[in-house]
Parts: structure tokens; C-alpha cells; sequence
């Protein structure tokens, strides 16, 4: 059984709740836009509000004002950055006790121009390496942010082959998932996507959303955890028929 | 007598402590130096001890591995201070077999060719690689180094990023890089002591040359002219060669209280460095992973990190991140789901875990047959990470009382750092701990077994 206490009385705002908008404006430089619905919180009129952008060691704060009276600052430019693939965090923090965290919603990604809605957030990153004789590695460090699956960039086209070629999806993907979530559960303990606020617990919420997945067994011991771990990795390949497309893919036509 | 701690070892199948001394044990007082001077000089004379009163370090060793020869010597020698070496500040003489082996500025290149077995002419050619890429880096010139930008100026911890360099630098370095140039850098660094105001500007030297041909990377590390023999800086990466040099006495010291006895490791929880900078543990981290970082600088192309890559396979819709209990995100979207097979049934809740003021209660669930023996471990909740493998002695320690407890019905077998073992006597058990910083969450695990452990 694993509980995290909360002493400080932190809120989680829904990301819903303050999305945010990536604009670019009549010089050419792209802007921030954010709306903030505190309802049903009951955070203290005067709390400061702040937006960060951050993306790896990037990093911009814009002062808000305050939960009752908000005041978009004047420059909110996104200097620095050349894409989108930026996160955003919204805290209030008590106007009195300085410091205090009172509400936030971290990870919130924005809206880029020329989309409606918030898109879908990636939940692995890819980059080309040299690996030597090896094809791909997953980096699943402390340092990253986010589990990166390194594919050897001395292989031509391999950018291409990893995101379309399924015989590459299927050899590659089952053992990806099975390291992401025997980090998530054996290295974090984590075992509800609730456990905390970070990558880790977004793969248990991904992996659980798979129909017939269910989140990993609380109190499950180690035998049942690795059993929860492999029915998830066999259920995608199902969801993704991964078996169907091996074959069709490594069939020698013409030998029936 | 400074820190004489060597590794716990064996002799005649009995096992000695790690500390070892020459000194007068008088009474109950710690082991003293001897000052007798008789008693001195028949030291000296016993163990052909050539210093006769000039400052230095001596050391004896009666009884050396039967099974080190004095090639060996030499090898350790050539290994681990090829640098001092080349510098011409330091000089090993080797005497074995009636002979006299003096490793110098001078000789040291031919002994690294002739020293090494036939069976380790591969290590030999990348000792000598390692060597050339030494000898390149002591001549030369101050303004030959790339000076980066400084980190930690801005007060948070330093961290590599591509904004340490500018454009020019980038463009030049990653050309030579990949031509297989050696490249020297001098990486300035900020960094402040815990309580003070003060801030100390410091460098060290990071010095890389490409080379496809070698397989795994090799890295060196050396502060104050002492190889630190148990640092990988390369990670997993390939064909480069690596040293990094500390010789700015502020960063030097910084590292070296972070140094563990036998000088091969920094480590971050070290005694005498937890606790005494500001953002340490990321000030360690920016030296050691210098090497394989400048690599991923260097080699990688720019737009070499591709988020958005696989998002029709991995993703999650932004909107439904904070949803606990949604069933559709992990599916493929537009196609409805097949049911779910029926759930399998619950374990059954044996404690209840709950919030109290400053820290947390643990009672039986008296609907259940309770467990016998259990284990508690509790850490404060880290941003990134495992927090019980984060864990210091300094967050609590549950063996020095200043956490309060109290506990019904059941007997506590352990009480250790961060961990509890409890064996519970009847269904009204409960426990009770307070005391923790009300400012910062906790985490706390419950396992438990339905086996009676021998305690």
C-alpha cells in the first residue's frame, strides 16, 4: 500500500481549467495566451498567479496578478524558442505567507497556432544516436525528463522506420512498454496514475485506458505486478495486432 | 594520521575492520602518533626508509599480495598518474628483481609501449591514445580553450544545455569533433557555500577527441593531479576519448570533500559534503556527466530529439490528463472498445493508512485477518525519482527519536532510518508517528506479509 500525504493543502488545478495558448503576434514572435478558472477551489482573492514555460533547462515566468483581479502582463513573449514542444505550469502562491504554494497544475500543454484544441501529448520522445551495433536503447534516466527511445542514426532512414515500419513496431514496442512501466512500478512505486504528477504515472493512466486494463494491483505483491506488466504489454500488442502484421510483413509470397 | 580507511579484508580466514593504524594505544584514548625518536630511526632502519626528515608521505607495506609483480606496479603507476607524470611533477622510481625503473616525463611514452602484456596490446594502444590526448592538452596555451558560459550564475543548478555555447563555438567545435580534432574546453562554474553569502566562481577542463576506431569510450577524470579511478563519464557512448582536469584549488576542494576515502568516487551523500552547497549533488553531476554531455552536444544534430515522433502510438489527450478514472485514452481512437473482462476479485484491505497532524496513522482494518509482521517505510516526496531511494539520514531517522510514536497492540521490532517493522499483536492495532516537516509531503509504503517472520 503506498500513500502520498499532502501537509501544505496543495490544490491540483485542472489543466482544463487554464489552458493555454501559443500566438504569434504582429512582429513575428510568438506569445503566450492564458485563461484561468479557479471555481470551486476557494483559494484566497489576493494569491498570486504565475505561468512558467519550461522545456528542458528553458525557462520564463509571467506574473499574473492575482486570483481576484488577473493582469496580463505586458510581455509575454516566448523568447528563445524555436518549437512548440514547450510545457507550461500554473501556480497561485499565497500573497501572505510568502512562498506557499496554494494551487497548481503542472504539465499543461499548450495550444500552437493553427489548432482548435489542445493536442495530444507525446508520451515517449525519440532521437537518433550512434549505438554501435545496436539498434535502438531506451534512456530512462533520472536527468530526462521524459523516456527517450534512442534509435541508431547510422541506419538510414531509421527516423522513418521507427514511426511507419511495423515489423519495427513490433519487435521494438512490447519491450519498450515492459521497461517504461517496470520503471514506473519497481523504480517509483508507483501504482496509480494519482501516485504523483510526472511522466510515469501518464503511462499508468495510458496503459490503463487500454480496454480491458485496469490500474496495477495496490496491494499486489512482486509476482502479481510483473504479471499486471505483461498483460499490458500482450493486450497492446492485441489492441495493435502486432501478431497479424508480423506475419503478413516476414510472409514469403508465392510459397502457398 | 588523516584518513587511513582502506577496505574490510581478509587474512587466515578472519576478518579485519577497514582502519588501520600504527600507533600507540594508550588507555582509552584514540590511537596517537609516536613521537620516540629511537623507536623512529629503528623504524626507518628496519624498512630501508631513504626520507631522513624532509616533509612527505611515506608508506610501508610488510606484507604486499604475494601475487603483485613490480610490472604491475609500474602499470598502476602508468595508469592512474600519467598526467603528473607528463606534467613533470611527479617522477615514480620502481625498484623489483635488483633493478631501478624510473617513470618520467621523458620515459613514460616508451614504458606505456613496452609494459603492457601481449594479451593487452588493445588497452595498451588506448593507455597511449589517452597519453598523446594528456601530452596535447599540458602545452597548450591558455587562450587555445573554448570558454563556455558560465553555470550556476544565475543561481539555480548548473545543468549542460546547448546555451553554454554560443553559435560560433558550436558550429567550430562540432565541425572539429567530427573531423576527430581534439578539443580542449574550459567550463566555468558558479557556486556558493550553504550559510554564506559569498559566491565562488571556479572551471575545470574538459578535454575530447573523437576517435571511431576505439569501441567503448574511455574517460579520465583527475582532481589535484589523483585520478579518480571509479568515475565512467560516457554513459553508453562510443568511440570518444575523454579527460576532464580539476586543478582550480575552490572547485578541487568542493570535489574532494564529496571524495570518498579511497579516492576513486564523489559521491553526493559523503559525509562531509551533504549539506554544505547549494544545488552540491548538481554541481557533481554537472562535472562527472561533462564528458558523455559536451559528447551529445557535439554530435548530435540539431533537431535531433523528436517529441512528437510516435504520438499516433503514445500519447494522451492533454484534456484528459487530470481525469483519474477515464477508460478511453489508451485506445485506438474511433473504434469502440471491446467490453472488459470482468475485474479480478479485490485483496482485502488488512490496514487503514490515514493523514494525522505531521505525519500519519496506520490502524487494522478489523474486518480482516490481520497480518502479522509489518514493514513501514516512509520519505519525503521528490520532484523526480524514487523518494525512498532518495532518502537521507538527514531528512529523519527513525533510530535517533526525534519522531514521535506511539503504538497499540503490537510490538516494534525495528526502528531504523526510514523503515518500521512492526509485529501486530491483535486486530486493535494502531500506530501512530508524528513529526515530520509540515511543509513538505511524504510518502509511505506498507507491505506486509501473512507468513510469521522470525524477527
Amino acid at each position: 500500500m503506498l500513500r502520498r500525504f499532502n501537509y501544505t493543502g496543495r490544490k491540483r488545478i485542472p489543466r482544463q481549467n487554464v489552458p493555454i495558448d501559443i500566438i504569434k503576434s504582429g512582429d513575428g514572435i510568438y506569445e503566450i495566451r492564458a485563461t484561468f478558472k479557479f471555481d470551486g477551489l476557494a483559494l484566497p482573492k489576493s494569491a498570486r498567479v504565475y505561468v512558467e514555460a519550461y522545456k528542458d533547462t528553458y525557462y520564463r515566468r509571467y506574473n499574473f496578478g492575482c486570483v481576484e483581479n488577473i493582469v496580463t502582463p505586458d510581455d509575454l513573449k516566448l523568447t528563445g524558442i524555436d518549437d512548440f514542444n514547450i510545457l507550461f505550469r500554473v501556480k497561485v502562491v499565497d500573497s501572505d505567507n510568502e512562498g506557499v504554494l496554494l494551487a497548481e497544475a503542472n504539465r499543461i500543454s499548450p495550444i500552437k497556432p493553427g489548432e482548435e484544441t489542445a493536442r495530444k501529448l507525446s508520451l515517449i520522445w525519440v532521437t537518433g544516436v550512434d549505438l554501435g551495433n545496436t539498434i535502438w536503447r531506451l534512456e530512462l534516466s533520472d536527468e530526462s525528463e521524459w523516456p527517450i527511445l534512442e534509435i541508431n542514426q547510422k541506419i538510414e532512414h531509421i527516423t522513418e522506420i521507427a514511426q511507419r515500419d511495423s515489423i519495427f513496431h513490433c519487435l521494438v514496442f512490447p519491450e519498450v512498454i515492459r521497461k517504461i512501466l517496470n520503471h514506473a512500478i519497481f523504480y517509483h512505486d508507483y501504482r496509480s496514475p494519482n501516485d504523483a504528477d510526472d511522466i510515469w504515472c501518464l503511462w499508468l493512466k495510458f496503459i490503463s485506458g487500454l480496454p480491458g486494463m485496469s490500474f496495477p494491483p495496490e496491494q499486489g505483491d512482486e509476482q502479481e505486478l510483473h504479471d499486471w506488466i505483461e498483460m499490458a504489454v500482450d493486450l497492446f500488442g492485441k489492441n495493435n495486432e502486432f501478431l497479424r502484421k508480423f506475419e503478413i510483413e516476414t510472409s514469403f509470397g508465392g510459397e502457398e | 594520521m588523516g584518513q587511513s580507511i582502506l577496505k574490510i579484508h581478509k587474512m587466515n580466514d578472519t576478518k579485519f575492520a577497514p582502519y588501520g593504524h600504527f600507533a600507540l594505544n594508550v588507555d582509552d584514548l584514540p590511537p596517537m602518533p609516536c613521537d620516540d625518536d629511537d623507536y623512529i630511526t629503528e623504524f626507518c632502519k628496519d624498512f630501508h626508509l631513504k626520507r631522513n626528515g624532509e616533509p612527505g608521505l611515506s608508506i610501508v607495506i610488510p606484507y604486499p599480495a604475494k601475487d603483485i609483480s613490480g610490472n604491475d606496479v609500474i602499470l598502476s603507476a602508468l595508469q592512474h598518474y600519467f598526467y603528473p607524470i607528463l606534467e613533470d611533477r611527479l617522477i615514480v622510481d620502481v625498484e623489483y628483481a635488483g633493478k631501478t625503473v624510473s617513470i618520467n616525463q621523458n620515459t613514460i611514452l616508451d614504458l606505456m609501449e613496452a609494459s603492457f602484456p601481449d594479451d593487452q596490446k588493445e588497452q595498451a594502444e588506448k593507455a597511449g591514445k589517452l597519453c598523446d590526448l594528456a601530452a596535447w592538452n599540458i602545452t597548450l596555451p591558455d587562450k587555445d580553450y573554448v570558454v563556455i558560459q558560465p553555470a550556476g550564475a544565475d543561481g539555480y543548478a548548473p545543468k549542460w544545455k546547448r546555451e553554454l555555447f554560443s553559435e560560433e563555438q558550436l558550429t567550430t567545435l562540432q565541425k572539429k569533433f567530427e573531423r576527430g580534432d581534439r578539443i580542449a574546453i574550459k567550463a566555468p562554474i558558479y557556486f556558493k557555500r550553504k550559510n554564506e553569502d559569498k559566491t565562488t566562481k571556479s572551471y575545470f577542463n574538459v578535454i575530447l577527441q573523437r576517435d571511431k576506431n576505439i569501441g567503448k569510450s574511455i574517460s579520465h577524470f583527475i582532481r589535484n593531479e589523483i585520478t579518480i579511478s571509479g568515475i565512467r563519464g560516457f554513459g553508453s557512448r562510443k568511440g570518444v576519448l575523454g579527460i576532464v582536469v580539476i586543478d582550480e584549488k575552490e572547485l578541487s576542494g568542493l570535489l574532494g570533500d564529496s571524495e570518498n576515502p579511497a579516492h576513486t568516487e564523489w559521491q553526493y551523500k559523503s559525509k562531509k559534503f551533504q549539506g554544505k552547497y547549494e544545488n552540491g549533488a548538481s554541481i557533481l553531476r554537472y562535472v562527472i556527466y561533462s564528458l558523455g554531455k559536451i559528447t551529445d552536444i557535439l554530435s548530435k544534430p540539431v533537431e535531433g530529439l523528436h517529441k512528437d515522433l510516435l504520438k499516433d502510438i503514445f500519447s494522451i489527450d492533454a484534456n484528459e490528463m487530470d481525469d483519474d478514472g477515464d477508460k478511453d485514452s489508451g485506445g485506438k481512437g474511433g473504434e469502440p472498445p471491446p467490453p472488459p473482462p470482468p475485474p479480478p476479485p479485490p485483496k482485502p484491505k488488512y490496514f487503514i493508512l490515514s493523514k494525522i497532524e505531521s505525519g500519519f496513522r496506520v490502524i487494522a482494518n478489523e474486518d480482516e485477518s490481520t497480518p502479522e509482521i509489518l514493514n513501514i517505510h516512509v520519505a519525503y516526496e521528490v520532484r523526480k525519482g524514487n523518494p525512498f531511494k532518495k532518502w537521507s539520514p538527514y531528512d529523519f531517522d527513525f533510530g535517533n527519536d526525534t519522531l514521535k510514536h506511539d503504538i497499540q497492540n503490537a510490538e516494534l521490532l525495528t526502528k531504523d532510518g526510514n523503515h518500521l517493522k512492526v509485529k501486530v499483536k491483535t486486530n486493535g492495532f494502531s500506530l501512530k508517528v508524528t513529526g515530520f516537516d509540515k511543509n513538505r509531503d511524504i510518502r509511505v509504503r506498507l507491505t506486509y506479509d501473512k507468513e510469521v517472520e522470525n524477527a
